[in-house]
């Protein structure tokens, strides 16, 4: 006996099952041919004909065995219980190999005579052939009772199969044995048999217990389960009896091809028909109720639906037109619309069942249904519309509205619209429905949030992406390089934030040919001081050539961008201009940080009078800003920096101040410029330890060495 | 860190005046907090306003530009926007850009207030 594997078996490969069949035929073939020898010459009830007629029986029934019980039913689909699916696959076949059965039945019966032994040869070997269809239908219907048990598996589903599997085993072969030694049929024998078989047949029954997938199909399957389980029951009945009945014709004819097989045939019927009885008795009992059932069903399934699609849609249109088909099939309703209210309190209709929008208009003109919608704020039904106090005027311009469910449709707590659905029966609606259509709503509403929700992430991310973009132009409005000049070491350096902040400088060349370092910094962050930094350096180089002097310049930009800005907006900076023969600076500031300087060792924070740009008209800013002129000795510097580096705070949130700067330019550690900056980028990054950086840090450093050559960096 | 890196308004009406007090960061993310405030004040008509910078610990470039972008309107429309007890810190911070030439910056309310009864059409420039 092959053992039950607690699985289906495995798909096996086509080969082999090809291989099987071949297998088979040779055995028929064999088995046919010695059969008809014997059938011949010798007695084909002798013990010795039984023993090779067993074996013959045995290896075929391993092939076919292996050939039915490999093969896989495809059960897996997404809405469908496999349970389901199985029983509609093999029911059907199942009914078909009953009818072969009762075919094959009413031949062997003719075939029979009056012994144990067919008329003639022809007679036999319809018989041999018989018998083997007949094992190989059987077979077929073992596989279907073995998959539906194994598919609802419970607790002892195993521990019963193995039970029901030896007890099968041993009808069968006391039956075979008794006949080899020729023990006559007994009493007790016959006692014990269906002792045996009653248990066996009860165990099968008890092993379908689980049969819900049978409650919850909807009505015209559950008839067709019925239908089907009752005539299998029935053809597999009157087969078994036939085979089973005492000295009954089909009886002899399967004794001929094997002792027992017959009893093969039977129980496997029996086994059937229980299986099938459980099945007949929950379809027939869940029957009633299935109305219900079909209609919970439903409901849930559109809900599932309903939520993969807010999962899953951004066409917000498609999903109200979704929720409006499904409000009118759960609650069996004859219209349904979805109307939406516009911030004017305009209504809009965004989606139709069973009638148009012009219809819907026509209604809200003709009936107080808007101030009924508006006065509700959560799912209400009209049992009777006719006898209603709010709307009983849509009885009469429409006659076929008789009750109505009206779901308010919210987002973000916002009235947005109402989900209408209306039953051309008064009290038409079950009380559940109203529960559900609710819940639809709310699905919308989730919808229309979610959408909203997704809308506002693209826009950041489209945002976030726009800064990277701003961050990479504000850099390359920088100047790559910084012109050399003579006896000065001059450097910049700018370290940008996370956010886009509005840090600039640049070297360019005035009228009279001296060099002028500008540091800036526009007013807020992001994609808006990206902008006007961009502007500046335009407005910068265009004016650069005309500009005569440190407060010049400024002017000469003020006036050009004042008026041009947004009023909130506006630019600091500080411009100094370099006499390259000597160390005579001048020094002008438009709202920016101090310029610290030393000058003769000593390090002085100066000020200079003058406005932001943008702030004010020339007429004001040309009339307060001042302009410094310094002389500088060797050793001596100019240190100019945004507030992002006084302003970086530690952990601590105290900001670094302007000391350590002062610090830094008294005692300095080189000569060169671009080390200096690097020895104070890392004397705020030490400070901050860790801190994170919120602003744009820019530092220009100057160093005024005489005879030197300068460096650049960048 | 925490609480105090909050922003928060707070307004009072004295008469036709409205005090804004102003306390903890006002920054690039806090600003439109305080220009919503003052847009309702001058929608509603409010045009006398002081602005009480007590309990703030600072402010950006971001937060100046915040009165820049009404005084032109509150001034044309003849009330004025008044700064008042700002700490030396903030102060500085509006020296720098050269604010005390703009707006009228005063020691406390009181002197605000003073100020407005004064002078009821105000422009400080």
């Amino acid at each position: 006996m092959i053992k039950f594997k607690y699985s289906i078996t495995p798909v096996e490969s086509d080969f082999k099952r090809i291989l099987l069949l071949i297998f088979s035929f040779t055995i028929i073939t064999f088995r046919l041919i010695t059969d008809s020898l014997i059938f011949l010459i010798s007695d084909t009830n002798s013990s010795l004909s039984i023993i090779w007629k067993f074996f013959t029986f045995l290896a075929l029934g391993a092939c076919f065995f292996l050939y039915i019980f490999s093969k896989k039913v495809e059960t897996n689909d997404e809405f469908e219980d496999s349970s389901t699916i199985l029983f509609f696959k093999l029911i059907g076949k199942n009914i078909y190999y009953l009818l072969f059965l009762a075919s094959i039945s009413i031949i062997l019966k003719f075939t029979s005579s009056d012994g144990n032994q067919p008329q003639n040869l022809f007679a036999f070997l319809i018989v041999e052939l018989g018998s083997i269809v007949s094992l190989f239908f059987i077979l077929n219907i073992l596989y279907f009772i073995y998959s539906g048990f194994i598919l609802r598996p419970h607790k002892r589903t195993k521990t019963y199969l193995k039970i029901i599997g030896s007890g099968f085993v041993y009808l069968i072969f006391t039956n075979l044995i008794f006949s080899i030694i020729k023990v006559k049929n007994s009493t007790v024998n016959d006692v014990i048999y269906i002792v045996i078989l009653v248990i066996l047949s009860l165990l099968v029954f008890i092993n379908t217990k689980k049969n819900s997938w049978i409650v919850v199909l909807p009505r015209g399957k559950k008839y067709k389960v019925f239908w089907l389980s009752f005539c299998a029951i029935i053809l597999s009945i009157t087969i078994a009896i036939g085979s089973l009945a005492n000295n009954g014709d089909l009886g002899k004819s399967y004794y001929v091809f094997l002792p027992g097989f017959r009893d093969l045939i039977a129980i496997s019927l029996i086994f059937l028909s229980f299986y099938l009885l459980r099945i007949f008795f929950s379809s027939f009992t869940s029957l009633p109720t299935s109305g219900i059932v079909e209609r919970k069903t439903s409901e849930l399934s559109s809900l599932t639906y309903l939520n993969r699609l807010i999962s899953e849609a951004i066409e917000i249109d498609r999903l109200i037109d979704t929720v409006t088909k499904l409000a009118l099939g759960a609650g069996e309703a004859n219209v349904a619309w979805t109307e939406f209210y516009d911030s004017d309190g305009r209504m809009l209709v965004k989606s139709t069942q069973f009638i148009n929008s012009e219809q819907v208009q026509f209604i809200h003109e003709n009936t107080p249904i808007r101030k009924y919608f508006d006065s509700i704020s959560k799912s209400s039904i009209i049992d009777s519309i006719p006898q209603s106090a709010e709307l009983s005027e849509l009885s009469h311009l429409y006659g076929a509205a008789k009750s109505l469910i009206s779901v308010p449709l919210f987002e973000s707590d916002k009235r947005i619209g109402t989900l209408v659905v209306i039953h051309s029966d008064e009290y038409g609606f079950e009380p559940s429905d109203v529960r559900v259509l609710s819940a639809f709503g709310d699905n919308v509403g989730i919808a229309l949030e979610n959408n909203r929700l997704l809308n506002s992430v693209i826009e950041k991310e489209h945002y976030k992406r726009e800064l990277i973009l701003a961050q990479k132009i504000q850099q390359k409005l920088l100047p790559q390089d910084l012109p050399t000049l003579a006896n000065y070491s001059l450097s910049a350096m700018t370290f940008p934030s996370e956010e886009v902040g509005g840090d600039y400088y640049d070297a360019v060349f005035l009228k009279d040919g001296r060099l002028c370092i500008l540091i800036g910094d526009v007013s807020g962050k992001g994609i808006t001081a990206a902008f006007y930094m961009a502007q500046l350096k335009g407005v910068v180089l265009s004016v650069a050539n005309e500009a005569t002097g440190a407060a010049d310049i400024l002017k000469r930009i003020n006036s050009t961008l004042y008026g041009s800005m947004e009023k909130q907006m506006y630019i600091t900076i500080s411009s100094i201009v370099i006499d390259s023969n000597s160390g005579n600076i001048s020094i002008a500031r438009a709202g920016h940080m101090p310029t610290l300087i030393k000058n003769k060792g000593k390090v002085l924070m100066l000020t200079p009078n003058g406005l932001g740009i943008g702030l004010v008209s020339s007429k004001v800013f040309d009339r307060v800003i001042e302009e410094r002129q310094e002389q500088l000795f060797k050793g001596d510097m100019c240190l100019l920096f945004t507030d992002g580096v006084n302003e970086h705070r530690n952990n601590l949130s105290e900001e670094l101040g302007y000391e350590p700067l002062i610090k830094i330019c008294e005692e300095p550690s080189t000569e060169d410029s671009s080390t200096l900056l690097l020895d104070l980028y890392k004397k705020v990054k030490d400070y901050a330890d860790g801190a994170l950086q919120h602003d744009d840090m820019t530092i220009v450093s100057l160093i005024y060495k005489g005879q030197d050559i300068g460096t650049v960096f960048e | 860190m925490g609480n105090d890196l909050k922003f928060a308004i707070e307004c009072r009406t004295k008469g036709d005046i409205n005090c804004i007090e102003l306390s903890g960061y006002l920054d690039a993310h806090t600003a439109p907090q305080l220009e919503d405030e003052i847009h309702d004040l001058v929608k509603s008509g409010k045009n006398k306003i002081i602005v009480n910078f007590n309990n703030l610990d600072y402010i950006s470039s971001a937060g100046l530009g915040v009165f820049m972008a009404f005084i032109e309107d509150v001034r044309f429309s003849g009330g004025d926007i008044k700064l008042s007890s700002m700490r030396p810190k903030v102060f500085s911070v509006f020296d720098l850009l050269g604010f005390p030439v703009l707006f009228d910056i005063v020691q406390n309310d009181e002197a605000a207030i003073e100020k407005f009864n004064l002078n009821p059409i105000n422009g400080n420039e």
